[in-house]
């Protein structure tokens, strides 16, 4: 195993040289930086300050001299400076920072929403619910990202941000959720007791009666013990920002910052949450219904051994191999950030960073992107391997 | 912060400063002549280069020497001889070797003097002349200022720089020292909506209150539905303008330029392209003012309006014949031009498709020319026909100079005129505002004649606030923050 790694690692080192040539011809070739295009159209612009950007940017020196001098200072950990003499390794680390505060939470909330919903969809194949999530899933995979991020922000979050300001709620709209709590608490009860026995009409409505109960209470409880008061009074800043990764004063105490980056978290992950929950339950869904039909599991069924043992100790542990390199993958390769979703939420992330880069034709930014989200990616895939290994058996690496 | 700004003398040229005995910067230390001071000693370009260890000039790794400091232009500091304090160092007086008329653009940006003098060790700026004590100065002037440090950043307005994190926010606090009236609100936060296009939710959504992105149509239409925002849109300082490379064998004569001004329709291009965003925008008769400008003047004379006639009764003069393909012809060569523009950029695009039609009626035979590179590398090279870009209308009027003189920096298009240079020499020297105007005027109506460039219509420019918030008005280049001091919360 660890010769494996120590292998997979060694080769990633010709490949990214690799990578590195071909991706510093494409950025040599991108035109001259923006900064000095801009130098160049000022009227009385000073030949003496074009110049000097000129030999800042290396511009006039051959490309193998400017590849040989990029290289042997990234191969110091030195990524260059931009234009604006901001030091890069500073700059790309921060919006590391930024992209995995997105990532994780993102990734995390839509692994287990699409295990969730892909187990039950397998289980209960053909139900409402599958039809339903399915439906679901095609939709949020099939919608693009910039329009599903904007309709989140227009209808979502500044309508809610509206509401939340002076927060009442219609007799209808109560009424509506009583409605909704009841037909879920019948769904529920009437899909625990599908395959066992007749669906018994005392319990089904006992079923819809709890759910009207429990949606009450939530109501009752927003209503009189919370005041209705999700939002900050005398706050002109609204609760669930659109725009940025963070508050102007982030908060020193703990609490009160990690509050402070979840609302600022919420619409951005919400979106990634909703297209990356769509291709895991999918995933999810086909290849517990692969195990659910496999074999063994009808040995182990014709065996006696109970329900939910059988889908959880020996389907569902095996449907979870496929997903974990899709993960792990997928992970890798989001590490170069989400473009649109932080374009259209103003964040700072990996994903601006490279946009950034590109729009100003900076070399050193967009050379380090590439080799650091290169790495990532090869990274990833030696431990979506080594994962594979571990979990199946069948699978050896040496 | 000044109690006056006078010209005492013309010849040689002597400006006076008063600065008010209260002002201060935001760490209490005195704005006064050292701070004046510190600005000519670093931009009058007489400082040299940085000396090595071996007394040698100290070089880049392109073997450029390095200036002591590393100034983004000398232009005026340079003219200014001397520099002198008095009143306790209130009173500053600053003599001209040669008459700058562009002073006003002086000594805008000051860096605060005693800050450097105390990194540099230097007791009294004013008095240093050892170049050893030049160069500390030079090396905290140049580097010492890089990033932020609220002990160093000070400010001497309303307001001073609170914190500020890369690509998100810069916060800016009141300035508790300030002298004058102090600003309204207690703090002001720039924050960073990288995508325009997003700006008008987070005005909706209250994460920011005012607004200033590039309009466009759809902007224009989503900013006028949100209830509670006032958005206007006015006429900026950049303009567009065709420029004609006179290199060219049929654009060296000035009648295929005059006629080619003439079946452009300026009024259509306006009509279609700035009227949807703003019902007021016109079109721009001057290079040198721009309509909001008391000095402006229409010198446009016969090109104010289309003439297609005109134009081929000129072309037909200088020897032209209309060929059977309806473009006209000399000395068999048709008369075909490209329309250079940056790409990709719809506006210019679809300028340059009305320019086409419409002087297809006049004979010419007219191409889009579309470049990435095409204001980077092609204009600067010549490399072009007819070019359609944008210069900004700036109130350093010398700026111009370069533009429009033989052998001027930014003269791409070999226009020379010999006059040019000894009328822009009198205006960049003329003291009085009016004469001055004149004078520009005058040389604009040479441009006019000789056809050198024809301007066509301003940029618009946006602002949209939320009505939470009182007192934002437009301000031109100067940029709708410039009177931040007086927004107030509407109650």
């Amino acid at each position: 195993m660890l010769q494996f790694i120590v292998r997979r690692l060694l080769i990633t080192i010709p490949l990214l040289f690799l990578a590195s040539i071909i991706t510093f011809l494409l950025v040599a070739n991108l035109g001259i930086p923006q900064q000095l295009e801009n130098a160049i159209a000022k009227p009385n612009a000073s030949p003496a300050a074009i110049q000097s950007l000129r030999s800042q940017f290396e511009l006039d020196t051959p490309l193998f001299t400017r590849y040989t001098h990029w290289i042997s200072h990234f191969a110091r950990g030195d990524l260059g400076q931009t234009g604006q003499r901001k030091n890069v390794r500073t700059d790309i680390w921060r919006a590391i920072q930024v992209t995995l505060r997105l990532l994780v939470f993102a990734q995390i909330m839509s692994v287990v929403l699409g295990i969730i919903v892909g187990l039950i969809s397998a289980i209960r194949q053909y139900t409402a619910f599958d039809y339903l999530t399915t439906g679901m899933a095609f939709l949020f995979f099939s919608i693009p990202t910039a329009v599903l991020a904007g309709f989140l922000k227009v209808y979502g979050i500044v309508e809610f941000n509206r509401w939340a300001r002076h927060p009442t709620m219609s007799t209808f709209a109560f009424v509506l959720m009583l409605l909704l709590g009841g037909v879920c608490g019948f769904a529920v009860i009437r899909n625990r007791t599908r395959f066992s026995e007749r669906a018994q009409p005392k319990r089904l409505l006992m079923g819809a009666a709890a759910g009207i109960g429990v949606t009450l209470g939530v109501v009752l409880v927003y209503r009189f013990v919370w005041d209705g008061n999700i939002y900050r009074k005398g706050n002109p800043k609204p609760l669930i920002a659109t725009i940025g990764q963070a508050g102007d004063h982030l908060p020193k105490a703990f609490f009160a910052r990690m509050q402070d980056y979840f609302w600022h978290l919420l619409g951005p992950s919400l979106t990634l949450i909703l297209v990356g929950f769509a291709g895991y339950s999918r995933y999810m869904r086909a290849s517990m219904l692969d195990t659910l039909n496999a074999d063994y599991v009808r040995t182990a069924r014709s065996k006696g051994v109970s329900e939910p043992r059988v889908i959880m100790k020996h389907a569902f542990r095996n449907a979870l191999i496929p997903l974990t390199t899709a993960v792990a993958l997928d992970f890798g390769a989001l590490l170069s950030g989400a473009i649109i979703t932080e374009r259209i939420f103003g964040w700072k992330g990996m994903g601006t960073f490279f946009s950034d880069a590109l729009n100003l034709k900076e070399p050193k930014p967009l050379m380090a992107f590439v080799m650091v989200t290169a790495l990532m990616v090869v990274l990833f895939n030696v431990i979506a391997d080594v994962l594979y290994a571990r979990l199946d058996p069948r699978i050896r690496l040496d | 912060m000044m109690d006056s700004i006078k010209v005492t003398s013309t010849d040689p040229q002597v400006v006076v400063y008063k600065i008010k005995p209260a002002a201060v910067w935001s760490d209490g230390a005195p704005i006064d002549c050292s701070d004046f001071y510190l600005a000519w000693l670093s931009q009058n370009g007489k400082a040299g280069n940085s000396k090595a260890a071996d007394g040698t000039d100290a070089k880049d790794a392109d073997g450029n020497p390095i200036p002591i400091f590393n100034a983004a232009g000398t232009t005026g500091y340079e003219d200014i001889s001397k520099v002198e304090c008095a009143d306790n160092n209130k009173t500053v007086t600053t003599t001209y070797a040669k008459q700058f008329a562009d002073y006003q653009s002086l000594f805008g940006a000051l860096i605060p003097a005693h800050i450097v003098a105390k990194d540099a060790g230097v007791k009294d700026i004013t008095k240093v002349t050892d170049p050893a004590e030049i160069a500390k100065i030079g090396a905290d002037w140049s580097t010492g200022f890089v990033g932020f440090d609220p002990a160093k950043d000070l400010s001497g307005a309303q307001y001073v720089i609170d914190s500020f994190t890369a690509g998100e926010t810069l916060i800016l606090k009141r300035n508790e020292k300030y002298y004058g009236t102090p600003g309204k609100l207690d703090e002001i936060v720039f924050r960073q909506v990288p995508d325009a296009s997003q700006q008008p939710a987070a005005l909706e959504n209250g994460d920011v209150q005012v607004i200033s992105p590039q309009p466009n149509p759809d902007l224009l239409a989503q900013l006028k539905a949100i209830s509670g925002v006032t958005t206007e849109v006015d006429q900026g300082v950049t303009f567009e303008h065709y420029d004609f490379n006179q290199a060219n064998e049929f654009l060296a004569d000035p009648n295929v330029r005059k006629a080619f001004a003439l079946c452009v329709n300026r009024e259509d291009i306006v009509k279609t392209l700035v009227a949807p965003l703003n019902p007021d925008a016109s079109v721009l008769n001057n290079r040198i003012y721009i309509p909001s400008s008391p000095d402006y003047k229409d010198n446009s004379g016969a090109y104010a309006k289309q003439d297609i006639a005109g134009a081929k009764k000129l072309l037909e003069s200088s020897g032209f014949t209309m060929g059977a393909d309806g473009f006209y012809a000399k000395g068999g060569k048709q008369l075909t031009l490209r329309l250079g523009r940056r790409d990709p950029n719809p506006r210019r695009q679809s300028t340059n498709e009305l320019t086409a039609a419409a002087c297809k009626a006049a004979g010419f035979n007219l191409t889009d020319d579309p470049a990435a590179d095409f204001n980077s590398k092609r204009l600067p090279a010549s490399d072009y026909d007819i070019a359609l870009f944008a210069w900004v209308a700036t109130a350093s009027l010398s700026s111009n100079t370069s533009i429009y003189i033989p052998g001027g920096g930014q003269n791409w298009n070999n226009y020379k005129n010999d006059k040019l240079t000894t009328m822009f020499a009198d205006a960049n020297k003329e003291l009085d505002a009016k004469k001055r105007a004149d004078l520009m005027n005058q040389i604009d109506k040479v441009l006019w004649d000789d056809m050198a460039t024809l301007p066509l219509f301003q940029f618009q420019e946006l602002i949209s606030y939320s009505d939470t918030i009182k007192n934002v008005s437009y301000n031109g280049p100067l940029g709708v923050t410039w009177d931040a001091q007086n927004w107030a919360v509407a109650s």
